[in-house]
């Protein structure tokens, strides 16, 4: 064999051999890819983290894929704006090929965000959003319903269980407030209850000083504002030194955070939640050990301490079950159909959808109470299985 | 009557905070003519300062002094180091503590988190003063109480002092003060970290009724910027009495006019700009 014909031979064997891998590599499976928009900059930031990690923790019970197909998570920041979380939205679905969207918090950036996907037609696991975001065999799968039905729940438990005939409401100006006490006041009048007083704050208060200076005397304050302003709002409205109970009339945003921020200022406090840490039972207290062992090198998220964050567990959990069901098909109408059939087993009860996507599962009513000396919530009255919105 | 005398008190209490917030503000863009868009920045060190400090177990009131003394310094550095440079090229100040808000922003997520931070008033003012039917914190009444003191320091130092009459000296004209051997230079950079330490000051007051998160600083400065220009830049009675007119016209806003509440200070700013563009005190309007 002479030196060219060698030569040669090589280099056809190595051509050989990269043509094989590249034809090899074109048949190896597509990551499935799921898109989380959350808030890791701006007013919803505190949560962010969490609800990455909560994410991180359910795709690690599939051991990273399902069929074959390695899950992806890909988390964008929506920084507490709509558009911008419009925008990763978009990026994640044309760019990144996300086969579902997962989030975010903010329903002012989730709506919208629901608007382009139902363009797109990609499946949107959420926690709540407005009720006319819900149609037949449509696109959005919100486990936690509609804003104002856990609103409508808390109204009810406050005149029939609790027995108070007249109610101050007081809530920040934006859409989901206004949700979840329109649901509120809904369900106290038509037990028989009296609203007094109605006030709405700007986005953008500061001093809470003069709503709580003309503040009317009720039975009781229905209150709802997004976490920040919601610390203000508690610690002035005992400055000011009223009494009357207060009442978070919608999703639970009390947190270790408040707590520590206010101390007994919180105790009495009385609030909903659909899937919470501190909800007593076996189940979740094995999961929030999980997440304690998991996550125990990373000390801000050492424990679960929003609520919200059990939420995110469950949403992750319920696009990789709908995953795992079609056998990693994840085709928008196969996902849908999946979503449409799914009872998913939670540490807070079964979770499934009506043919709107409202979620079907469990409440929980808390109160903020002294246990063995620390400042917690202690469970009152649980619901099971309602369907999460005013009907 | 008594709940429209109870609005006005709230009103004053935070224009207290606002004149705390904005006068530093007010006497360097007046005196240096530089534009710190970080002052918001600033404010929310000193509160992250003071939330640190109280909730180990420092005094109150010396977090007050140390979240002032805290800001003041990086406001000094900023000044030293970046912004003397920069004189006259307002562009160039406006992105520079532009970018500067972003980077101390996301260092206290980076520390602190997202969640707001919260403490309490010293626990000898965590009491409620009865005024007829209502009920009025006795911290906030503490607050009005130390603006006006603070106002009257600040008017004697600026009014009856050295310090003063060469800040004053260069408001009027720059090159005239220096030409005269007067050490401007030195005298802006304490201006300027001065008006730092007073707007951390205002940080750690304001933390027990506002918080301390994040994400204030831009909120902080628009506010700081409204008072200034309503109230003229670089007057010390200026800002003050814009503080107050804010801070009422906030508060009557919210009560009786709870609709407009979002735009009831802008109304205020507009209708200043339109009949008096140098602001209530200030003696020439600005200009880009």
């Amino acid at each position: 064999m002479t030196r060219r014909t060698k030569k040669n031979g090589i280099a056809i064997s190595i051509l050989s051999l990269f043509w094989i891998l590249l034809v090899g590599i074109s048949f190896a499976k597509d990551p499935i890819v799921i898109g989380h928009v959350t808030d890791l900059t701006g007013t919803s930031a505190m949560e962010g983290p969490y609800f990455s990690a909560a994410i991180e923790l359910a795709v690690e019970e599939y051991g990273g894929e399902i069929a074959g197909r390695e899950i992806k998570v890909i988390h964008e920041d929506g920084g507490s704006n709509p558009t911008l979380s419009v925008d990763k939205a978009r990026k994640l679905v044309e760019k990144d090929k996300a086969s579902v969207i997962i989030g975010p918090i903010n329903a002012g950036a989730a709506s919208p965000i629901s608007g382009y996907l139902k363009r797109s037609g990609v499946p949107h696991v959420v926690m709540e959003l407005p009720p006319p975001l819900f149609e037949k065999n449509g696109h959005v799968f919100a486990h936690q319903g509609t804003q104002s039905g856990s609103g409508y729940l808390m109204g009810k438990y406050v005149a029939e269980d609790l027995g108070y005939k007249t109610a101050t409401v007081i809530h920040d100006d934006v859409i989901f407030a206004e949700e979840f006490l329109n649901g509120a006041i809904k369900a106290f009048e038509e037990a028989g209850g009296k609203i007094v007083q109605r006030q709405r704050t700007p986005m953008n208060t500061m001093d809470y000083g003069p709503y709580l200076s003309g503040m009317k005397k009720a039975d009781v304050c229905l209150f709802w504002f997004v976490p920040p302003h919601s610390i203000n709002f508690i610690k002035s409205y005992k400055e000011y030194g009223f009494e009357m109970p207060l009442v978070l009339a919608g999703l639970n945003i009390i947190t270790n955070h408040f707590f520590e921020a206010l101390g007994k200022d919180t105790l009495g406090i009385t609030a909903l939640s659909y899937n919470d840490p501190s909800i007593d039972t076996p189940e979740v207290k094995a999961w929030v050990k999980k997440w304690q062992e998991k996550f125990a090198d990373k000390k801000e998220i050492s424990h679960p301490a929003m609520g919200m964050t059990c939420a995110w567990y469950v949403q992750a959990k319920l696009a990789l079950e709908a995953i795992k069901a079609t056998g990693g098909d994840t085709s928008p109408d196969a996902l849908k159909k999946a979503l449409y059939n799914m009872k998913l087993d939670t540490p807070w009860g079964p979770v499934s959808f009506k043919d709107n996507g409202i979620g079907i599962g469990n409440a929980y009513i808390l109160q903020v109470a002294e246990i063995d000396g620390k400042i917690g919530f202690k469970q009152v009255k649980k619901y099971e299985n309602i369907v999460r919105t005013v009907e | 009557m008594v709940l429209f005398f109870i609005n006005i008190l709230n009103g004053i209490s935070f224009g207290m905070i606002l004149f705390l917030i904005a006068i530093g503000l007010s006497i360097t863009l007046g005196v240096m003519g530089i534009l710190n868009l970080a002052h918001g920045a600033l404010f929310m060190i000193g509160g992250f300062v003071g939330y640190t400090l109280v909730t180990h177990g420092v005094n109150f009131w010396l977090a007050v002094l140390i979240g002032g003394v805290g800001a003041g310094l990086v406001g000094l550095i900023a000044e030293r180091v970046f912004l003397s440079r920069l004189y006259k090229q307002f562009d160039n100040q406006v992105l520079l503590t532009l970018g500067l808000v972003y980077i101390i922003q996301n260092l206290s997520l980076w520390i602190y988190g997202g969640a707001a931070k919260s403490f309490s008033a010293p626990v000898y003012l965590k009491f409620a003063v009865a005024i007829g039917d209502y009920r009025f914190p006795a911290y906030r009444l503490t607050l009005i109480a130390l603006g006006a003191v603070l106002l009257v320091i600040l008017w004697l130092v600026i009014e009856r002092t050295k310090l003063g009459s060469i800040v004053r000296a260069g408001m009027d004209d720059k090159e005239m003060a220096m030409g005269l051997g007067l050490n401007y230079p030195l005298t802006c950079s304490l201006v300027f970290a001065f008006g730092a330490f007073v707007c951390g000051l205002a940080g750690v007051l304001a933390a027990p009724i506002i918080g301390v998160v994040h994400s204030m600083p831009m909120e902080i400065l628009l506010y700081a910027m409204i008072v200034v220009i309503v109230g003229g830049p670089g007057s010390v009675s200026g800002t003050f009495l814009a503080a107050l007119v804010i801070g009422i016209v906030d508060s009557i806003g919210k009560a009786y006019f709870p609709d407009f509440a979002m735009f009831t200070i802008y109304i205020v700013f507009i209708g200043v700009l339109l009949i008096k563009p140098a602001g209530l005190m200030g003696k020439k309007a600005l200009s880009g």
